[in-house]
C-alpha cells in the first residue's frame, strides 16, 4: 500500500509541474521522431533494411503521436513516452542486428535513466514493464532480434536483472526529483499559505482587540505592526520613529518618562524588572486616559515550528532548554481606561451623595450650617476675598476640614492636593487648579439643592418636646411674655444639638484618623444659641476637634503604659459661668508638645517674645507639632482660624495643658441674648423665670 | 557585616517604610532628613553602601545632594537610587546624568526596592 503511494504521485497537479511536463513531452515527441532518421542509418549500416526500419518506426509513432493530441493529462502522456522509449530501443537492437547488438542495448538503460525526468515513478515502471515484455515475447519468437549469440536463460535472466535493479533505483531518483523538485512550488506554496494564514489570523487579532499593541525595539523605535485601534487613537505609526517621541506630542510628561525609562531598562543599572516597572503607567491625552505595561520579548518566545504536510519533516527552531534568550524587542499594551476611570468617579461621587443625604437626614439644619459656611468660603476665594497667601491658606484649609467631615470627599481632596501645592510652590495656585476647586463644589452643591429642596430657609424645626412644653406653660397659665419667648427661643438652636453633631465630628475624625479607641462625652448643659452669631466660630471649631483627635487620642499600649484607661477621652462643654458663656474641649492624652512647637517657632523666626507665653505658640501660622502632614491635620493653621473667630465674637481663648496628663481649650464669651440659658421650652417649670438674658 | 543603606528623605514616614523593607532584608540603615545633612552623612560614614534619597526635600534637594556627592571622586562607584513621583522626570534626567543609578516611582513596591539594593550593593 505503501510502496504504491510512493509509486502513484498525488493527484493534485501544480501549475508549474503542467507547464514543465507539457514542455517536455513536446521535447520528447520531437526527440522520439528523431529516431526515425536514425534508425534508417542502423538499418543501413548493418543492412537490416532502412525502409522496413521507415515503416516499423512510423508504425511504433503512430500511437505516441495520436496520445499527443488526445491525452490531456501531461503526466499519462509522458507514461506513453516512457513506453515508446523501449519500443525505439527494440526497433534499435533489431536494426542494430550484427557485431554491435549487444552494445545497442545500452539504450535501454540510458533511456531507463533519462526519464527520470518525467520525475514520475510510473514513467519508469511502463518503461520497464515494456522492456521486459519486448525482450520476452521477440527472444521466444525471433531471437535474433534480441542477442546476436545463443542467449541461455540465465543469461537473460542477468539482463533482466539489471533492468530490475535500474529502475529501482530510477524510481527512487524521479520520486526524489518530483518532492523536491517539480514539486518545490507545491511546498513552498503550502509554507507560504502557512505564512499568510498565520499573518492573517494575526491581522485579524491586531485589527480587532480592543488593546493597543505596538512593538518597539530597546532604543523604543516602533516597528510597522501593531493594532488597528492604535491607528485609531493616535494616528498611523511611523516606522522607526521612536514612541516616546510619538506619544510624547500627546502628553510630554509621559514621553519625557518613557525616554529617560527605556534608557534605564536598556542601561541595565537595575534589575530588568525593577527598571520596567518604573516605565510611566499612564498616558494623558486630552481628554482620554490610557493605561500602559510594558513587556520584555524575545524570538525565543515566537519560536517557529511549521509542519507541511506534503514535506513530512517539520522544520523546527526551539529555545535552548536552559538559557534565557537576551530579550531583543518590547511589547507596550494601552488600554483605553477612561470610560473606567469615569465609572468609578461616578460611583464614588455617587456614594458621596449618599454619605451627604444621610447626613441632611439626621441633621438637616447641622448640614444646611455646614453648606452656608462652607459656600461662604469658596465664594470668599473665589472673588478673592483674603488678606495674602495665608489667609488664603487659612480658608482652603478651613474648607478641607469642613468638607472632609462631612465626607465631601472630592472637595476636601482638591483643597488638600491645593494645599500641597501651595506649600511645595511657596505661591497661590493657578486659576486652572482653583477652577477645579469651584467645579467640584459647585457639581457637588447643585445635585445638594435637588436633595434638600429650595424651601431651606425658611423652616424651623421643632421637637415634640418643645411643642408640648408651650402647650403645658399655656395650660398652666404662663404669661403671654414668657410663651412668646419660649416659641422664639425655637429660633435658637438648643446646644445639645449641636453638642451631638459635634460628637458625631469627632467620631468621623477618629475613624478617619484610624483612632477608635476613643470614648466622647458631651455636656450641653440645658443652653440654646443663636446658629447665626455663631456660625463662623462653630465652622472653624472643627479644627481644636481635629487636633484633639489628632494630639489627644494615645495608643492602648501607651496609655496602658501611663496607668490610664484604654479609652482615650475627649469632651465637649457648653456652659454658663457666672456672667460668661464658655466652650470647652477637653482631652486626656499626652498634653501639648510645647518643646517641639517652641523648635518650629524658632526655625519660623518668630520673635521672642511672642515666645514668651507659651499659649501664643499654638496661634502661630504654620506651627504644628506634627511631623507629617494629612488631609485631616497638620498644618498648623486651625488653631488661628479658631482663635479668630472667637476674638470676631468678643471672645478669648485659653488653653492648659499638662504633660501625661492631658489638654484643655476653653472658648470664652460674654452672655448676651444669643445665649438662652435652661432649655427655654422643653424645661419650662412654671414660675422659673426663662430665658435669662444678660 | 550588614551592608549600611542611607536613607534620606524629609518625609519620617517614607524613611521608615524604606528602613523596615530594607532591614528586612539584612540591611543596616542610617537616616538623613535632607539633603544637606544626607550629605554629611556620606563624607563622615565610609562604610556606606548605597544612597536611597528623595528628590524633593528642604535646604538641599536630591539633585543638588547627588551632584555634590558624586563631585567627589571617592564617591563615583557609590549607587545613588532615587525616589521620586511621577511629576519630576528632569529632575531625574539630570540625577541620572549626574550620576544615580536609577529611580523608584512612589509609592513605591518594598520588593523591588529590596531586589535593587541587592543588586546595587552586589549583595
Amino acid at each position: 500500500m505503501q510502496l504504491t503511494k510512493y509509486l502513484a504521485l498525488p493527484k493534485d497537479i501544480t501549475p508549474f509541474e503542467q507547464r514543465y511536463l507539457k514542455r517536455l513531452n513536446k521535447v520528447a515527441l520531437i526527440f522520439f521522431y528523431l529516431h526515425i532518421p536514425a534508425l534508417m542509418g542502423v538499418a543501413w549500416v548493418a543492412g537490416t533494411g532502412p525502409l522496413f526500419a521507415l515503416i516499423l518506426s512510423l508504425f511504433v509513432m503512430v500511437g505516441p503521436t495520436i496520445a499527443y493530441r488526445t491525452i490531456k493529462h501531461p503526466r499519462a502522456l509522458s507514461v506513453v513516452y516512457g513506453i515508446t522509449a523501449m519500443l525505439m530501443g527494440g526497433l534499435l537492437v533489431h536494426f542494430g542486428q550484427g557485431p554491435v547488438q549487444i552494445e545497442m542495448h545500452f539504450y535501454f538503460f540510458a533511456l531507463l535513466a533519462m526519464l527520470c525526468m518525467f520525475a514520475n515513478p510510473m514513467v519508469n515502471i511502463a518503461a520497464a514493464v515494456t522492456v521486459a515484455l519486448h525482450h520476452l515475447i521477440v527472444w521466444l519468437i525471433i531471437p535474433s532480434s534480441v542477442f546476436n549469440y545463443d542467449a541461455q536463460w540465465w543469461v537473460v535472466l542477468v539482463h533482466a536483472a539489471f533492468v530490475v535493479l535500474e529502475t529501482i533505483a530510477a524510481c527512487y531518483i524521479s520520486r526524489e526529483f518530483f518532492d523536491n523538485v517539480i514539486g518545490l512550488e507545491k511546498i513552498v506554496e503550502a509554507r507560504t499559505a502557512t505564512i499568510r494564514e498565520k499573518q492573517r489570523d494575526m491581522r485579524l487579532i491586531l485589527d480587532n482587540v480592543e488593546t493597543g499593541l505596538i512593538t518597539i525595539d530597546l532604543d523604543g523605535r516602533m516597528s510597522s505592526e501593531c493594532s488597528h485601534v492604535v491607528e485609531k487613537w493616535f494616528g498611523a505609526p511611523v516606522p522607526g520613529e521612536k514612541l516616546a517621541a510619538w506619544l510624547g506630542e500627546r502628553d510630554t510628561n509621559y514621553g519625557e518618562w518613557l525616554e529617560l525609562g527605556l534608557e534605564s531598562v536598556k542601561d541595565g543599572m537595575l534589575p530588568p524588572q525593577v527598571a520596567l516597572a518604573q516605565l510611566p503607567k499612564t498616558l494623558k491625552d486630552q481628554d482620554r486616559t490610557y493605561a500602559l505595561s510594558y513587556q520584555l520579548i524575545s524570538s525565543a518566545q515566537g519560536a517557529v515550528e511549521e509542519k507541511v504536510a506534503h514535506d513530512r519533516r517539520a522544520v523546527r527552531r526551539p529555545a535552548p532548554a536552559n538559557e534565557a534568550a537576551a530579550p531583543e524587542k518590547m511589547l507596550v499594551i494601552v488600554t483605553d481606561i477612561t470610560e473606567r476611570l469615569r465609572t468609578e468617579a461616578v460611583g464614588r461621587y455617587q456614594r458621596e451623595l449618599l454619605q451627604l443625604f444621610q447626613h441632611i437626614v439626621r441633621d438637616k439644619a447641622g448640614f444646611l450650617e455646614f453648606l452656608t459656611e462652607a459656600e461662604e468660603l469658596v465664594h470668599s476665594l473665589k472673588s478673592g476675598k483674603y488678606a495674602d497667601l495665608d489667609h488664603m491658606k487659612r480658608l482652603i484649609h478651613t474648607l478641607k476640614g469642613n468638607t472632609a467631615i462631612f465626607g465631601m470627599r472630592r472637595v476636601s481632596e482638591t483643597c488638600h492636593e491645593l494645599e500641597s501645592k501651595i506649600a511645595e510652590e511657596a505661591g497661590a495656585p493657578s486659576t486652572a487648579e482653583m477652577a477645579g476647586l469651584y467645579q467640584a463644589w459647585d457639581q457637588v452643591r447643585s445635585d445638594l439643592g435637588k436633595l434638600i429642596g429650595e424651601q431651606r430657609e425658611n423652616t424651623i424645626e421643632i421637637d415634640d418636646a418643645d411643642c408640648q412644653a408651650v402647650i403645658k406653660a399655656v395650660r398652666d397659665g404662663a404669661g403671654a411674655e414668657s410663651v412668646v419667648r419660649m416659641i422664639e427661643s425655637w429660633r435658637l438652636e438648643p446646644a445639645s444639638k449641636r453638642l451631638a453633631r459635634i460628637e458625631q465630628q469627632i467620631r468621623g475624625l477618629a475613624e478617619r484618623m484610624g483612632k477608635s479607641d476613643v470614648t466622647v462625652a458631651i455636656e450641653p448643659h440645658d443652653l440654646r444659641l443663636s446658629t447665626e452669631r455663631f456660625a463662623p466660630f462653630w465652622s472653624a471649631f472643627i479644627h481644636v476637634l481635629r487636633n484633639a483627635v489628632d494630639h489627644g487620642i494615645e495608643d492602648r499600649e501607651r496609655r496602658r503604659e501611663s496607668g490610664k484607661p484604654e479609652q482615650s477621652l475627649i469632651k465637649v462643654s457648653t456652659k454658663i459661668d457666672g456672667d460668661r458663656f464658655v466652650v470647652t474641649v477637653e482631652d486626656d492624652g499626652p498634653g501639648v508638645d510645647w518643646a517641639t512647637l517652641r523648635a518650629k517657632a524658632g526655625k519660623l523666626g518668630i520673635a521672642a517674645s511672642m515666645l514668651e507665653k507659651t499659649e501664643n505658640l499654638v496661634f502661630i501660622p504654620g506651627v504644628s507639632s506634627k511631623a507629617s502632614v494629612t488631609e485631616l491635620s497638620g498644618r498648623g493653621f486651625g488653631m488661628v482660624a479658631v482663635r479668630d473667630a472667637c476674638v470676631a465674637l468678643g471672645g478669648s481663648v485659653s488653653i492648659s495643658s499638662e504633660p501625661g496628663v492631658g489638654t484643655r481649650v476653653s472658648f470664652i464669651f460674654p452672655k448676651n441674648q444669643a445665649i438662652y440659658e435652661g432649655h427655654a421650652a422643653a424645661s419650662y417649670k412654671p414660675g422659673r423665670k426663662t430665658p435669662i438674658v444678660a | 557585616m550588614a551592608k549600611i543603606v542611607l536613607v534620606v528623605d524629609d518625609s519620617s514616614t517614607v524613611r521608615q517604610q524604606v528602613a523596615t523593607a530594607l532591614k528586612q532584608a539584612g540591611f543596616a540603615i542610617v537616616e538623613a532628613a535632607d539633603g544637606q545633612e544626607g550629605l554629611a552623612t556620606v563624607d563622615s560614614n565610609r562604610d556606606i553602601a548605597m544612597v536611597v534619597c528623595d528628590v524633593n526635600m528642604p535646604n538641599m534637594n536630591g539633585l543638588e545632594m547627588v551632584e555634590k556627592v558624586k563631585s567627589k571622586p571617592e564617591n563615583k562607584a557609590l549607587p545613588i537610587l532615587m525616589l521620586t513621583t511621577e511629576g519630576q522626570p528632569s529632575m531625574i534626567k539630570r540625577a541620572k546624568e549626574a550620576g544615580a543609578s536609577g529611580w523608584i516611582v512612589k509609592p513605591f513596591d518594598a520588593n523591588q526596592l529590596v531586589q535593587t539594593a541587592k543588586h546595587l550593593t552586589k549583595s
